[in-house]
């Protein structure tokens, strides 16, 4: 059983952080990937402000989801969005000032993304009633609470991964398109001087047409990777229904 | 617009040696094949008659005589221009008129003519109606494509009481000269024809619209028979540019002013009729005879004496390219103009009224595999229309018609121009056609 | 395409003639570069070959006539690259494309190695064919000095033969008109491009001079300095990326005339053109609707009554 739910978690991390990558599938938080990440520096600090940003909106969502009526959902989810990246951000001033003086306003500008990112998740499937057929079995009168909070828990690690799934795919975009800006922009890596790179020095990526350029190539390289994992697995299944009816 | 039209084309005219030659008759030859329909307008819309269709009249087997109607009930009945023995019924395809049925006519060779009842009179009082119904049994068309019979566009031209009849002879399309050659031979034919469709339409004003290339000879004999009839004819040189001929074009260059979309020539006083069916015509009310032939231009670069021939209706487009003679093997062969006639695949087609011209063509241009637009503007020069015929090319391309019809696809009058024109070998004109057809009414 | 490749090599002998074989050089490679990237592209992606339409190779002359005689010989590769696969292939191919290949690889290279591109060498210096040029004499262009406000060092002569500090394919005004007029003739390029644009920044130069001495002086540097006249004939009037009525043509090229004149007053690079054009590149599908729209409004189409 533990097994099980290890592979159901891993499938759920996997599917945020690849097959519904939010930047590189979905296209959503494109604006502070394509704007600050002229150095691997920032572009590691808004992965891990925009992760914990992300748990912090999950677990929330998780929470508050079903309780709040629906109007109400989006302006307060979204002011706890705003909420959330305050102390991440006096947090970021504090121990790294001169990056977070690099990225500027967006950072705070992430809380916007990870609300895009949390209001386009389906929503959390509802906990089971407390009055149910089989509560009025003898005996599953002290199961349904049980029940109720099983599912609560499973609703928390659920919210708790796609937010490490979505966080990790977000930090993987922003990682690779920071890493090769700065490696071919300005011939360094985290401020390391590449020593083959450092001639080339091709200004035109650290401009944002440049990013654009690049954020263009990796989609497509994605798509290219998805559409031939789609060729194959279709293929596979063809060759699996054939072979059934031989 | 005191010009008459923006755009167009200078063609290169090809009419020598086929327009120095005389018209010469070509005998039928052995089997003829005759479509059923070759005019546009069945059945008859309004209802003023009983709508019926066309059918044919005789059976494989029966017996016919030249001249003898073997069809009725649409409105431009088929009469067999030889005499012989009707073989067999059959439903085939032709490029111009599209499917149907085709009686098939083994000529005897005799030529026997069909005695009917003398439909003559005396010409001076024949009066409208009677000119009608008489061109109506003789089934006079003669055009450059499939379009209405004579009787009716001349029924028209009398309801909206045109106030001038234009003879178009202006041929700006290459290789053909039938207008002009039939005009040169039976000048006094032609007058009297026009005297008839004068006086059956009301049309006080004759005009004689030839191209600027015209044989003085022939403009001058046929303005002096037209004299000698009675009617002053205006003459009106238009330039060759191409398509001056087109109905809504020359109302344009002659009256000087546009033609609002949706009304036609007739609407603002001007009615066109053509040479050839003048000469039908007064065939039709002098002699009674029926249209059995018709005056076509046989040229193009891979026949040998290009020239003009008259060729029994129904006779196979080979037998007419033999009689010339062919000097290259023909990339392609084509019915009608090589701007808006149509491409024949299978040289065993018969001719038809609607078909003015048979042209084998040796040299085709260098053709691109894959057609592209790059933009370059220069069917919307050429235009006559003032269309933007790129655009309407690329929406078609997405069968959005809404979108076409904000560009005014309806006043496109397919007379080829842009696809002439264009680098690119878009195939513009059939794009126009697809889209057109695709958006009407599923009948 | 054949006829703009032959009025181009007039221009090819001029620019030789006061650079020397180097700008025969970087020509070359910037044909074979953009023709073997055609090929290349076409071949990965099976797509039928369009090499032979020689737009690949316009591409290619039209790129190397817009940089610096000292650009080195790697640099028209990468702008081939940039021009032929991502803004011209990538887009669709010829006559799907929406900006002009050449000039967005001009744009590319500039804002890349803005070094490389605003250092003009002086005519009928020396320098080596294929080494990349360390040490050479550079002119102050007559638009920096306009820019400063201060007087070209350039005479009015020496500007209209071409012998000034600029582009490979910035030679004589007179060779250029020639070749303008040749197109002209053989109906290939439109007269109301170029007539828009040039008569545009002439008149904001009539009006707002920068010369200092005088607004005829203005209006003739300003004309016949930078890459205007190059870009006004023969880029800005390439058919796939211009609008195809005459108004839409008189339009796109008064916006673009307009455009020029802000970016070289108030931009920060000295030459507008090429910016210019290509920001109204998008544009040009509205400008044939406007004038599509004016036409059926005006009544001007055949079948509609004035």
């Amino acid at each position: 059983m533990w097994r099980n739910r290890a592979a159901r978690c891993g499938r759920t991390l996997w599917r945020e952080c690849a097959s519904r990558n939010p930047v590189l599938v979905r296209a959503l938080a494109v604006s502070p990937v394509l704007a600050v990440t002229v150095s691997l520096k920032n572009g590691v600090l808004i992965s891990i402000v925009m992760l914990l940003e992300l748990v912090i909106l999950f677990l929330l969502r998780a929470l508050f989801y079903r309780r709040l009526p629906e109007v109400l959902r989006g302006p307060v989810f979204f002011a706890a969005a705003g909420a959330a990246i305050t102390p991440l951000w006096m947090a970021a001033r504090y121990f790294v000032p001169d990056v977070t003086a690099a990225v500027g306003f967006y950072l705070p500008l992430l809380a916007a993304c990870a609300f895009a990112f949390v209001a386009t998740v389906p929503a959390p499937a509802p906990l089971p009633v407390q009055s149910s057929p089989e509560a009025e079995e003898p005996g599953a009168q002290a199961t349904a609470p049980a029940v109720r909070k099983a599912a609560g828990v499973r609703r928390i690690v659920h919210a708790l991964l796609e937010a490490a799934g979505s966080g990790l795919g977000f930090a993987f975009a922003a990682v690779a398109v920071s890493g090769i800006r700065e490696a071919i922009g300005s011939g360094t890596l985290y401020d390391r001087v590449l020593p083959g790179l450092e001639k080339l020095k091709f200004a035109f990526l650290l401009l944002p047409p440049g990013a654009f350029l690049l954020l263009g190539f990796l989609l497509a390289a994605v798509q290219a990777v998805h559409l031939r994992r789609k060729r194959r697995t279709r293929a596979g299944e063809e060759e699996e229904t054939s072979g059934n009816d031989g | 617009m005191f010009n008459g039209f923006s755009g167009g084309l200078w063609l290169d005219m090809h009419k020598k040696p086929a327009v120095e030659r005389p018209v010469e008759p070509l005998p039928a030859p052995a089997r003829l094949y005759l479509p059923l329909r070759q005019a546009l307008g069945d059945p008859l819309p309004g209802g003023a008659q009983p709508a019926r269709t066309p059918e044919f009249t005789v059976q494989p087997g029966s017996r016919v005589r030249m001249g003898e109607p073997i069809s009725a009930g649409g409105v431009c009945d088929v009469h067999s221009p030889v005499s012989g023995r009707v073989t067999q019924i059959i439903v085939a395809d032709h490029p111009v008129c599209g499917t149907g049925p085709v009686a098939v006519i083994e000529n005897n060779g005799k030529d026997l003519p069909y005695e009917k009842p003398a439909a003559r009179g005396n010409l001076k009082k024949l009066a409208g109606p009677e000119i009608f119904a008489r061109l109506r049994a003789a089934a006079v068309l003669s055009a450059e494509e499939m379009t209405e019979p004579l009787w009716m566009r001349a029924q028209r031209m009398a309801e909206r009481q045109i106030g001038t009849l234009v003879i178009n002879a202006v041929e700006t399309e290459p290789y053909i000269c039938t207008g002009e050659k039939l005009m040169g031979e039976n000048p006094e034919a032609v007058a009297k024809g026009l005297v008839l469709l004068l006086r059956a339409t009301g049309a006080k004003k004759a005009v004689l619209a030839v191209s600027d290339d015209c044989d003085h000879g022939t403009v001058r004999d046929m303005v002096e028979s037209a004299h000698l009839e009675g009617v002053e004819l205006k003459l009106s040189r238009i330039r060759q540019k191409y398509p001056s001929g087109y109905d809504r074009l020359l109302y344009c260059l002659l009256a000087g002013r546009p033609l609002p979309a949706g009304r036609e020539p007739e609407d603002a006083g001007y009615g066109f009729v053509g040479p050839e069916e003048l000469y039908e015509a007064c065939r039709a009310l002098t002699e009674g005879k029926p249209q059995i032939s018709r005056v076509v231009t046989v040229a193009g670069d891979a026949v040998e004496s290009p020239q003009n021939l008259e060729v029994r209706i129904g006779t196979p487009v080979r037998y007419i390219l033999e009689a010339c003679g062919l000097s290259h093997d023909p990339e392609r062969v084509v019915a009608g103009s090589i701007m808006r006639g149509a491409a024949i695949a299978d040289t065993a087609v018969p001719l038809v009224k609607p078909v003015s011209a048979v042209l084998a063509l040796a040299s085709k241009k260098k053709g691109a595999v894959h057609p592209l637009c790059i933009n370059c503007g220069k069917c919307v020069r050429v235009c006559p229309q003032r269309l933007l015929p790129n655009y309407i090319a690329m929406l078609a391309v997405k069968a959005d018609f809404g979108a076409c019809s904000r560009l005014h696809i309806e006043e496109c009058i397919e007379c080829g121009s842009c696809a002439y024109i264009c680098p690119g070998r878009m195939p513009l004109v059939e794009l126009i056609k697809n889209i057109k057809k695709a958006a009407q009414p599923a009948d | 395409m054949g006829d703009l490749l032959i009025t181009m090599v007039p221009i090819l002998l001029l620019s030789c003639y006061y650079y020397g074989a180097r700008a025969f050089v970087l020509t070359a490679v910037s044909v074979v570069s953009c023709v073997g990237f055609e090929a290349l592209y076409r071949k990965m992606l099976r797509l039928p070959r369009s090499v032979g339409d020689l737009s690949a190779m316009a591409t290619g002359v039209i790129l190397a006539f817009n940089l610096p005689a000292t650009a080195p010989v790697w640099f028209p590769v990468v702008g081939a690259f940039f021009a032929v696969v991502i803004v011209k292939q990538l887009f669709g191919g010829l006559g799907r494309n929406i900006f002009n290949p050449a000039l967005a690889a001009v744009v590319f290279l500039t804002v890349s190695w803005p070094g490389v591109m605003s250092s003009f060498p002086l005519p009928f210096n020396p320098l080596p064919a294929f080494a990349t040029p360390v040490h050479f004499e550079t002119g102050r262009t007559a638009l920096s000095a306009l820019r400063a406000g201060s007087m070209p060092d350039n005479t009015l002569l020496e500007m209209f033969l071409g012998s000034r500090p600029g582009y490979l394919g910035a030679c004589a005004v007179i060779v250029m008109l020639a070749a303008a007029l040749y197109l002209l003739y053989r109906r290939i390029i439109s007269w109301a491009i170029p007539a828009a644009f040039v008569g545009t920044v002439a008149a904001a130069a009539a009006i707002f001079p920068r010369c200092p001495s005088g607004r005829l002086d203005s209006v003739l540097f300003e004309v016949m300095s930078g890459s205007l006249l190059f870009i006004a004939l023969f880029v800005a009037t390439d058919p796939v990326t211009s609008p195809v009525t005459t108004v839409g043509r008189l339009l796109y090229g008064f916006c673009c005339g307009l455009l020029t004149v802000l970016l070289r007053y108030f931009g920060i690079y000295p030459e507008g053109a090429c910016f210019a054009v290509l920001l109204m590149n998008p544009f040009v599908l509205a400008m044939d609707r406007l004038a599509w729209k004016l036409k059926v409004k005006g009544g001007t189409l055949q079948y509609v009554e004035e």
